[in-house]
């Protein structure tokens, strides 16, 4: 990658990098207590721990880009229902009302509460989102061996999105909503409801297939097979 | 055993490669070479952050505890819902295990992380030498159940845009559904800029003396 970019009297340097990047890219350094590690060869299906602090360093994923291409397609498909077909619906005396999932976040802004409504629009909506279509913007480009710009700036986003987005803590506030209301109000679950749990269902999947650290994985040997065969052209 | 930073390394937060922080870069922020992430060997002012944002949840705590999270309205009747009323109004219907479920997702979860958070940071300010190793697992709990309290306003809103049946009921979300939201957002900024690293730093120099004085 490095070497043809530089010029001959450049050539002894680079040689010196070259090696400090070899070495460097056996270790591994614990994100939780910065003890470094030096990479071994794991089982598929295993994981590697810190020895220090027990925190995961890396796992051993199958590989497989088009089982995770597989789980998140589905998944973007199960998001487009969830959000086009009624969630919940109440019915009390004769009277009934019925919500989608984002519902809810109007019901938040129509009482003036702005700021909380546009949170809630990140968290259930905007940031799974992103973090799905971020994650098809990636593999299916890998899939098909291109690649389209800004890869890393996605990565990045998926990555620092992650924690901020709480789809499965939303499937639970519906449930205890669910029970907070049984007692008064006959209550239907719409198609919408079960492809969100569905949708939970796969996001853990796809979560157990590709975690960060498999992603990254994914884009490195991909840029690894595309410098090899640069390397070869010139 | 030696960590990153004691080799002149540091590891991509995001993509976990390993960078040598060389002499010539240490004047602007360094930046992953594969990922273009920013890298800090420890994240910068991460005890004065997390302070900062731990005392704004501690204080948004006490208008999402004085403020009604909603109003309910049955028949004409408009009643204001406190956080702990919800809680025994649940237990009154007799649902234990749903009524558990927000008690621990609205008081225990909250108080417990606002004690957990201070003692992670009194240790590090203190340089701890002790029990390690439980104080990190305290930590990796705290930043994985923080984010569920948020079932609380996400509960208020469900029901909020349910329970809208004209003059029978109706349920209309309260101003200290924000400020529970609020808590919840600082007091997750407050354990995502407390780096857990502080808690093994001074370490080595204790424990392996000579393997550490070897290079």
């Amino acid at each position: 990658m490095v070497a043809d970019r530089h010029t001959a009297n450049e050539g002894h340097r680079v040689e010196d990098r070259r090696i400090v990047e070899t070495v460097l890219s056996s270790l591994v350094a614990c994100h939780e207590c910065d003890l470094l590690h030096e990479k071994i060869e794991i089982d598929i299906g295993a994981e590697a721990r810190c020895i220090r602090c027990n925190a995961s360093l890396y796992t051993n994923k199958q590989n497989s880009i088009d089982r995770a291409l597989a789980v998140g397609l589905a998944a973007l498909i199960m998001f487009v229902v969830a959000n086009a077909f009624p969630f919940l619906q109440i019915t009390v005396s004769g009277n009934s009302q019925s919500m989608s999932i984002i519902s809810a976040v109007y019901a938040l802004s129509n009482e003036g509460l702005w700021l909380l409504a546009i949170v809630c629009f990140g968290f259930i909506l905007l940031f799974p989102l992103i973090r799905m279509a971020g994650l098809l913007y990636i593999l299916v480009p890998l899939r098909f061996h291109m690649r389209l710009p800004c890869i890393e700036l996605v990565f990045r986003g998926i990555v620092f999105l992650s924690p901020w987005s709480m789809m499965e803590i939303y499937l639970f506030g519906a449930i205890v909503a669910l029970v907070k209301l049984a007692a008064m109000a006959n209550i239907e679950l719409g198609y919408s409801f079960w492809a969100f749990a569905l949708l939970n269902i796969l996001t853990v999947a796809s979560l157990q297939m590709i975690d960060n650290h498999s992603l990254w994985e994914f884009i490195s040997e991909a840029r690894d097979q595309e410098d090899l065969h640069s390397g070869d052209v010139s | 055993m030696k960590t990153a930073a004691q080799c002149g390394l540091v590891a991509c937060p995001a993509c976990g490669t390993i960078t040598r922080l060389s002499v010539e870069r240490l004047g602007l922020p360094p930046k992953c070479q594969l990922c273009f992430a920013r890298l800090h060997s420890r994240k910068p002012m991460s005890i004065q952050k997390s302070w900062a944002w731990l005392t704004a949840g501690v204080l948004a705590y006490i208008p999402a505890n004085v403020y009604p999270i909603m109003h309910t309205t049955v028949f004409g009747n408009s009643e204001p819902n406190t956080i702990i009323g919800g809680f025994f109004v649940l237990w009154e219907m007799k649902s234990y295990p749903i009524a558990l479920v927000v008690f621990a997702a609205s008081v225990v979860v909250p108080v417990l992380k606002f004690i957990a958070v201070s003692y992670l940071l009194i240790s590090i300010q203190g340089n701890f030498q002790h029990d390690r190793y439980d104080r990190t697992r305290l930590f990796r709990m705290t930043e994985f159940i923080g984010r569920w309290s948020m079932i609380d306003v996400f509960v208020v809103a469900i029901l909020a845009a349910l329970v809208q049946i004209g003059s029978v009921a109706q349920i209309d979300p309260g101003l200290g559904a924000t400020a529970f939201g609020a808590t919840v957002i600082f007091t997750m900024m407050s354990a995502l800029s407390l780096d857990s690293r502080l808690l093994w730093d001074g370490y080595d120099s204790s424990a392996t003396n000579d393997e550490s004085s070897a290079t």
